[in-house]
């Protein structure tokens, strides 16, 4: 309580002395000097999600005012959940908590009328999106199905080949399934894969043909170790532009219609409203100012010739975080709204059918 | 690269500054880490793996490994002193090694303990390097049917951790694979038994439950009686030796579990957690008198940690080789790795084979360092052995609690802590045997995850893979040597 005053407070005050011209730049710099920030992450420590938020985290604290020390925690559960009911109920609203998530699920969740059955207890609308990158990721399949595969067109008239996937409710799952579907290509679909690494292996002994990893598991292992040794072929990738370094594989639509399929319809809706994003969180109730300034924080260092050196050297691509709510609400929340009631009866039954 | 030439160069890179006092470091931090209850090496290598990419690549190697390879030596002092597991690759050997401190053994514990696990991290190195040629082949024939007849195999040790009583062991057992379900389904990916709590939505964490079973019964013991740990005398440091002596006498036993540990680590998904149980369970089978483990007997401190040293060796392996990680950590090193430009796969295992040859040596080289002043400080630490029970209590409780915590960090922990602590207090007075609701709640998620992959990929064929097979007929072959050696003991 005491702590939500002050933050009131301190909104009120840092409001005030931007109406009288002030310069914010210097009362943010009063405002975080010698603050501890903590940055509560989604999934336990060590894993992707960890990595990249940790990563975040110690730019961004070089970036804001002040220079804050941003500590992070690791509130892992329930794919998201414990993290962003943390968040939403329980973390200071002054600007010193902010929470790293994979919120797609939780979307679906929220939109979809089955928040409570998956313990979700946060408004979805509510939460402040500040920066987000999407999560791109590549398909890859074995290339000796059938006569050999070389590039994504090859897989037209392939036999059909076998799908490793995580759950049948996973979002990187059910973006294969409507790829392949949408392209009119045969396979056989089999799920329960712990990680990518775990289904990178039945890849690689043939127990599966086909997986989607992320981005940096794609760039730091398959690439090295599955596409230039000749054992898988990379055919697309879940992005609207063309992404350098990917070839032979293709952005998802184009993917589609080289195979004669229709990038429309429910099932890309489905598609689109099931692609995952990393994002990073305001609770609700932080001060506009102080919203104001992280997210302009944000921005600088998306421009930092630093960040984006470390992020190549660390991920091997250039970074694409978009900074601020505009945006952020444009490009994604925004499309999950479109989960109204027939999209969610729909996502239902094309799950319903990958149980059968 | 010329396998010798890539030998001298990697380990030779490691004895140049400053490559050798980051490794140094490495090493003191992964001794400090792993007598922490509940830190791992897996954190701390999280924690530190961006200070790495600001190094060279051999000093960053070395840095990791220096922590990674010695979390598992001293994690015996707290598993041996408290009866508090110091990380996940120690539970078993609390079995054995607090009841040895409880009888004034603790340094002869700790003279074993250190000698095997320096032992089992250089065979495991060697054994690595070894291993190379074949590891394709090795790593790539385990597919999910073999998963999950390794983990049937698995839980047969359950008549070896009943203490005699393997039909309770058995319904033990069958209570936590019946725990094991409580979470998020693998299939599906849906919430299960978790009666709407957060918490249990990633499922019953194993850190609270062995912390519950294990260290508050004897907590509640030490209050009770108000003695301290050790109701012995003093012991001296020919203890310590006689210790080491243990190790080098059961040779045998130490080697076998070097080569459950090296195994173990090179099947990606297996890991820490199941290593020391299996080694646990492999000695009570294999060795003579087995009822004499579980009351202080060398040869349950000799198995697990000779075990959980090798496999960190072991799980480089697939890590290096194919870019699967052995385990969580190695999934850090893959980072490391490529943040420094090395890939996994053909640049390591012929470009970069020098890379490889380092990051064995460090691991060789930190075991021997840290089992050295290990050694050298065990006469001090068997001191705590003798202090009053009253003071310690107010230890082990902390050391409990932050061990629990560190799970998840949520009050959850600390309620599992305690809800397994009464089941451990009342299962320990009434002889029930506690070891199989771990291996229960290790094997149980392993075992839906590939027996519903066996069937989904395989159908029914799966049953007839020859690896299969095998597996399943040496399953066979244990459980028959376990009744004939129960119904002759019977008989005398």
């Amino acid at each position: 309580m005491h702590l939500g005053n002050s933050a009131r407070h301190l909104g009120i005050a840092i409001g005030a002395l931007a109406l009288v011209g002030a310069s914010w730049e210097a009362t943010a710099r009063d405002y975080f000097a010698g603050k501890t920030m903590e940055l509560a992450v989604s999934r336990g420590s060590g894993g992707s999600q960890d990595r990249i938020c940790r990563f975040m985290a110690s730019h961004l604290e070089r970036s804001l005012a002040g220079g804050p020390k941003i500590v992070v925690k690791n509130r892992k559960g329930g794919t998201g959940v414990v993290a962003t009911n943390w968040l939403y109920s329980q973390a200071p609203k002054d600007g010193t908590a902010l929470g790293c998530f994979l919120p797609v699920r939780n979307y679906q969740a929220f939109f979809s009328g089955t928040a409570k059955k998956r313990g979700l207890v946060a408004d979805m609308t509510q939460l402040v999106p500040v920066a987000g990158t999407p999560v791109v990721a590549v398909s890859y399949v074995r290339a000796d199905i059938g006569s050999g595969i070389k590039g994504p067109g090859d897989l037209k008239g392939a036999p059909a080949f076998k799908t490793g996937g995580q759950s049948i409710t996973n979002t990187k799952d059910i973006t294969f399934r409507a790829v392949f579907d949408l392209a009119g290509i045969n396979y056989d679909y089999k799920t329960g894969y712990q990680d990518s690494s775990d289904a990178w292996a039945a890849v690689l002994r043939g127990e599966v043909h086909h997986h989607s990893s992320g981005l940096p598991h794609f760039m730091k292992v398959v690439l090295p170790t599955g596409v230039k040794t000749g054992k898988v072929t990379p055919i697309y990738y879940d992005s609207g532009i063309v992404v350098p370094g990917l070839e032979p594989a293709v952005p998802t639509a184009e993917f589609i219609r080289m195979h004669g399929g229709k990038p429309e319809g429910p099932l890309w809706s489905l598609y689109q409203t099931s692609r995952a994003w990393r994002v990073i969180y305001l609770p609700p109730g932080v001060p506009e100012a102080v919203v104001a300034e992280i997210e302009a924080a944000f921005a600088r260092m998306l421009g930092d010739k630093a960040f984006i050196d470390a992020h190549r050297k660390s991920y091997k691509v250039f970074p694409a975080w978009v900074a601020g709510r505009k945006a952020l609400d444009k490009q994604l929340v925004s499309a999950y709204r479109a989960l109204g009631p027939s999209l969610v009866k729909f996502r239902k039954d094309y799950i319903d059918k990958a149980r059968r | 690269m010329p396998v010798l030439d890539a030998a001298l160069a990697g380990i030779g890179a490691l004895f140049l500054w400053p490559a050798i006092g980051y490794l140094l470091l490495g090493i003191l931090i992964g001794i400090v880490v792993g007598i922490l209850p509940g830190l791992g090496g897996l954190s701390a290598i999280a924690m530190l793996l961006p200070f790495s990419f600001l190094l060279d690549a051999y000093s960053a190697m070395a840095f990791l490994m220096g922590v990674y390879a010695v979390t598992t030596t001293a994690d015996t002092i707290a598993s041996v002193l408290l009866g508090v597991p110091g990380t996940s690759g120690s539970q078993a050997t609390i079995l054995d090694g607090y009841p040895m401190a409880r009888k004034g053994e603790a340094g002869r514990a700790f003279g074993a303990a250190y000698a095997v696990s320096m032992a089992g991290g250089v065979a495991g190195g060697v054994l690595v390097v070894a291993s190379l040629p074949l590891v394709r082949e090795l790593v790539l024939s385990v597919g999910s049917p073999e998963f999950f007849m390794l983990g049937v195999f698995g839980l047969l040790l359950v008549g070896a951790l009943s203490g005699g009583s393997p039909l309770r062991g058995i319904v033990v057992v069958l209570f936590a694979l019946a725990l094991a379900m409580v979470g998020t389904s693998p299939q599906e990916g849906l919430p299960r038994y978790t009666f709407g709590e957060a918490y249990l939505l990633d499922g019953i964490k194993i850190v609270p439950v062995v912390l519950g079973l294990f260290a508050l019964p004897e907590l509640l013991d030490l209050f009770v009686h108000r003695t301290n740990i050790s109701r012995a005398a003093l012991e001296s440091a020919r203890d310590m030796k006689e210790g080491v002596l243990d190790a080098v006498r059961h040779w045998w036993l130490a080697l076998r579990s070097i080569c459950i540990g090296v195994y173990v680590g090179m099947i990606p998904g297996l890991g820490a957690t199941i290593v020391d149980w299996v080694a646990y369970g492999h000695a009570v089978q294999s060795e003579k008198n087995p009822e004499r483990f579980g009351s202080g007997d060398v040869r349950g401190v000799i198995a697990p940690e000779a075990a959980n040293n090798a496999l960190k060796g072991g799980a480089l392996v697939p890590t290096l080789a194919i870019g699967v990680p052995g385990n969580a950590p190695m999934a850090l090193f893959l980072v490391a790795l490529t943040t420094h430009g090395i890939s996994p796969g053909p640049d390591i295992m012929g470009n970069r084979l020098d890379v490889l040859f380092a990051l064995v040596g460090a691991l060789v080289i930190a075991n021997v360092v840290a089992a050295g002043l290990l050694l050298v400080a065990t006469p001090y630490l068997a001191r705590i052995a003798q202090i009053r029970g009253t003071i310690i209590v107010a230890v082990v409780v902390v050391a409990a609690l932050m061990g629990a915590w560190m799970s998840t960090q949520s009050m959850g922990d600390w309620i599992v802590l305690l809800v397994f602590g009464i089941v451990g207090y009342v299962m320990k007075r009434w002889g029930w045997p506690r070891a199989p609701i771990a291996l229960g709640l290790v094997l149980g998620p392993l075992l839906e995850r590939y027996l519903h992959l066996s069937i989904n990929v395989y159908g029914f064929e799966w049953l007839m893979r020859p690896v299969v097979l095998v597996i399943f007929a040496l399953a066979v072959w244990a459980l028959y040597a376990q009744f004939r050696r129960d119904y002759r003991r019977g008989r005398r």
